[in-house]
């Protein structure tokens, strides 16, 4: 199938509407995914809604850092073609897991889930086949957040999407091992749109860890970006505790963007770990909605950018619930000319009170050409909270380099210590071993530590 | 403005100086804004034609610019029901028995003339609505070729000065307030000061707003040479009337190497003041440019006292205090711009927010690639006094060199009940005690300045907490 004309790119132009070719593109794909009608529906109501969302104002706080010339001017929207293969070796999964659903070519072609867990009703399947098997439950839970509705991005996810998960935990079930879901870009060069559905009942504890996995270097040949929309919601129960991360390796010329919410139930947990290592532009924007009593969300953002990457985290802590509390972490390490934006705003409602609510933003730069805007924002409505942020850019601190290489450690080693102990603070934060040791290599490489000898 | 019937201004509590005379201005141009308000302006004024083709130009920008979108509501602004020029007397003394008894009285009122007569100012400059009524500096000082006058005055008898720097800092273009006040600008205080002549104690200037429906747009022009010091401290206050009024100034100031510039701002205009300024700087090697911003009064106050550090050495600092009350929106905060490699900022700000009023900090920290090893930080912090005000913190930072050392740091608090226990515990009553933590917060700010307006910040703050807490 042909690329839709469909610009992705964000524009100021208020007349810029979606193409009408667009529809028929929904039904082929609710089609090729065997899906109930009422899903087709929905997608279409999705696609509705994108409709009538104007762009993003490129003028708007969140949108005017992002060089938005690097958003392809088309998307390569095509139905998944069905793929027998097994898991791609770039493709990472330990064999102590609780399950593992990974898609190849857009079709979701393995779904393993350990047997005791499935007797105890905990699901894990594609979305389109979880909504032919278990509609009540899919209903339940899609569109739960407002992640269809964050903007025309979010609605065109909802609608688009060919790489669905859902993973439904019942209550009282603590699921002991990480859940594995691996999605990835279709090796044609046409776009990837993907949906993650994560429901936690009462009570239940589970670990989610995603990888995004594209091929290493140029996934097209003719300069236009291959695009990744991923669709996030995280849906918490009363007192649930979720684990959640997402490791992505997109293409080195993909454009990138996550819309992600997460809904916190009554003293709830969640954790939310986003690691970004590929993409020419990742843009992700992710927002916790803290409505309930007593729920508690942390949000950790890791990323090594290099070459041009533009690395985004455009983050929300919303309190209206009594009694909660938030903290975000974002830190990351930045080479060659790589550029890293971190827009995070903190909202307390006149309801948050005895809210505690937190941001740091650090970057470190390893080079000249790298830089940083970390813009920590406080929106309080709420007399009796407490809240802080904290920000910083700088460079590998000399002090520690010197310290270092007179216990005889040489320079590139030296280095190599500080950027690691700098990230420790999120990587070792990570409850799950294997993706901690997959981290430290993931993140090596990709500094090619030792990167520079800093000499002042 | 239109505003007036449908939003009535909320007094503050006490707000002392919310009289007015009852005069006939001498001078008062009709409502609305047009090349002719322009060309009268510039024809009064009997001014070179090189301003009056500036202030065409800017006005011309004025009408293309949109209004900003961000920040505070400023749909209340009605630029058609100003009356742009009001001129209340046709001269500019230099003697205070010479100034016209009612315009005396109203600054006897404010406690003007007071501090000028011990002697704790080295000059005075008192402005009543669009003119310059009142101008003097101590003898020794003039001596020395320290030049403080009106802007009006200065472009009359020092047309080259003005023109070498007049908007070199802050073109018309800038933003559309700053296009306002290059249009139709009329009064402001011109500050030579030559190389290494240090003025020891502060030079001030007093801004009144008498006339309803009156814009006041005062343009400020402070060179300091190398090496010289001087510090400028300016007060704010205007009448409640039942509708609103503009005051959109513009301030531009030069240090050149060496220099060290302080300027100090207590504004305390009524409550139905739109209070939209621009003011930067430009620090050349080695200057030191503070600003110490206290906001007090005002409706919505729109104001990010701004400094480039052009050259090495350079330090820029900005002390900012804000206090919201009720009806009250004050979006102040800071900018500053790292365009040379080791130069240092610091950006300190508190505010406060009771009785529904809304404090924001909004700043702005730039490093420029090259400008390396600058460091700097930025601390602010926000107190909020009840459960019906709102804190906003919207810190910008872009950074573009590596080898800089950057932090930024904010918190939202309110009064602890720890601290609240404590004081009580040893007989304060409740309302002691908060002003007393309130005092405390803002302590930082208020002990830079000189004694006499910490004083007065202080007990500012304290008038707007009465009524507040309780």
């Amino acid at each position: 199938m042909s690329d839709a004309a469909l610009s992705l790119a964000p524009t100021d132009d208020p007349a810029a509407e979606l193409p009408a070719g667009l529809a028929d593109r929904v039904d082929a794909i609710s089609n090729t995914l065997d899906e109930p009608s009422w899903l087709r529906d929905w997608r279409q109501q999705s696609l509705r809604r994108a409709a009538e969302t104007p762009w993003p104002s490129l003028k708007e706080e969140a949108w005017r850092r992002t060089p938005a010339e690097r958003l392809p001017r088309r998307a390569v929207v095509t139905p998944p073609t069905p793929t027998n293969g097994a898991v791609p070796e770039h493709i990472f999964a330990p064999h102590a897991r609780a399950g593992l659903l990974y898609h190849v070519g857009g079709h979701g072609v393995d779904a393993e889930l350990r047997p005791d867990l499935a007797a105890a009703g905990v699901l894990l399947a594609p979305l389109s086949q979880a909504a032919r098997e278990h509609p009540q439950l899919v209903q339940r839970w899609l569109g739960s957040t407002h992640a269809p509705s964050f903007d025309r991005y979010g609605a065109l996810g909802a609608a688009l999407w060919t790489q669905g998960m859902f993973c439904y935990i019942p209550p009282g079930v603590q699921v002991d091992h990480s859940i594995f879901h691996l999605t990835s870009q279709p090796g044609d060069g046409s776009d990837l749109w993907a949906y993650t559905l994560i429901a936690a009942d009462r009570e239940s504890a589970v670990s989610v860890i995603e990888a995004g996995a594209g091929p290493a270097g140029d996934l097209r040949d003719d300069g236009v970006a291959p695009f990744v929309h991923h669709s996030v919601e995280l849906a918490s129960e009363a007192a649930a505790n979720v684990q959640f991360a997402m490791v992505q390796r997109w293409s080195h010329d993909t454009a990138a963007l996550t819309t992600a919410v997460a809904e916190i139930g009554r003293d709830a947990r969640l954790r939310y770990n986003s690691v970004s290592i590929g993409a020419d532009l990742d843009k992700q924007r992710i927002d916790l909605e803290l409505d309930q009593p007593g729920g508690h969300a942390d949000l950790h953002g890791v990323f090594a950018g290099r070459g041009r990457q533009h690395i985004e985290h455009i983050t929300r802590q919303h309190h209206n619930g009594v009694n909660a509390s938030s903290e975000l972490l974002v830190r990351g390490v930045l080479t060659d000319e790589s550029h890293a934006v971190q827009y995070g705003v903190i909202r307390i409602d006149p309801e948050g009170q005895k809210t505690s609510a937190f941001q740091t933003m650090r970057n470190l730069l390893l080079d000249e050409g790298a830089g940083a805007d970390p813009i920590p924002v406080l929106e309080i409505e709420a007399d009796d909270v407490k809240c802080s942020h904290a920000a910083a850019v700088g460079p590998v601190s000399a002090e520690q380099l010197f310290y270092l290489q007179s216990r005889g450690i040489p320079p590139e080693i030296a280095e190599r210590m500080v950027v690691r102990g700098f990230l420790a603070e999120i990587v070792d934060g990570i409850a799950d071993e294997h993706l901690r040791e997959v981290l430290d290599v993931l993140i090596e490489e990709q500094l090619q530590i030792p990167h520079t000898v800093v000499s002042e | 403005m239109t505003t007036a019937q449908t939003a009535p201004v909320t007094p503050r509590s006490e707000y002392e100086f919310g009289f007015h005379d009852d005069v006939e201005a001498l001078v008062k141009l009709p409502k609305g804004l047009s090349a002719e308000v322009v060309n009268t302006i510039s024809d009064i004024k009997e001014e070179p034609e090189w301003m009056r083709g500036l202030r065409l130009k800017a006005l011309e920008h004025f009408n293309s610019r949109p209004m900003p979108e961000w920040g505070g509501a400023l749909d209340g602004i009605d630029f058609n029901d100003i009356h742009y020029y009001v001129r209340a007397t046709d001269r500019d003394e230099s003697s205070w028995e010479d100034v016209p008894e009612y315009i005396k009285d109203t600054y006897d009122k404010l406690g003007i003339p007071e501090a000028e007569k011990q002697g704790l100012l080295a000059g005075v400059g008192a402005q009543y609505d669009s003119e310059v009524v009142y101008h003097n500096i101590r003898e020794d000082l003039e001596e020395k070729g320290v030049l403080f006058l009106g802007t009006d005055q200065a472009l009359r008898e020092h047309p080259e000065l003005v023109r070498e720097y007049f908007t070199t800092v802050i073109p018309p273009n800038d933003n559309k307030f700053a296009a306002l006040n290059t249009a139709v600008w009329s009064g402001g205080s011109f500050i030579y000061v030559p190389p290494g002549v240090e003025v020891d104690i502060p030079l001030q200037a007093y801004f009144r707003i008498n006339s309803e429906d009156m814009g006041q747009f005062e343009r400020t022009l402070i060179i300091a040479d190398e090496g010289a010091s001087v510090h400028y401290v300016e007060g704010c206050t205007a009448p409640i009337y039942s509708s609103d009024s503009l005051h959109s100034a513009v301030v531009e100031i030069i240090c050149k190497p060496g220099s060290n510039v302080r300027y100090t701002t207590i504004q305390n205009w009524s409550n139905n003041v739109y209070n939209l300024v621009t003011k930067r700087a430009v620090a050349q090697r080695d200057a030191v440019m503070t600003w110490v911003d206290g906001n007090l009064g005002s409706k919505l106050t729109m104001k990010y006292p701004a400094v480039y550090l052009m050259e090495p050495g350079a330090h820029g600092e900005v002390l900012s205090i804000a206090s919201a009350g009720q009806g009250q929106h004050q979006d102040a905060g800071a900018k500053i711009v790292h365009a040379a490699p080791h130069t240092t900022s610091v950006i300190t700000s508190k505010s406060l927010s009771m009785d529904g009023g809304r404090s924001t900090y909004r700043g702005l920290l730039k490093v420029y690639e090259g400008a390396e090893h600058c460091r700097s930080n930025v601390r602010c912090d926000a107190l909020m006094l009840d459960e019906h005000s709102r804190s906003d913190t919207y810190p910008t930072m872009e950074i573009d060199e590596k080898q800089v050392d950057i932090g930024h740091e904010a918190t939202v608090s309110k009064v602890g009940e720890e601290q609240l226990f404590y004081l009580m515990a040893r007989g304060l009553s409740e309302e002691e005690a908060t002003k007393m933590i309130v005092n405390g917060f803002v302590e930082p700010i208020i002990k830079s300045l000189p004694l006499e307006y910490a004083v007065e910040m202080n007990r500012l703050i304290e008038l707007q907490m009465d009524g507040a807490i309780g």
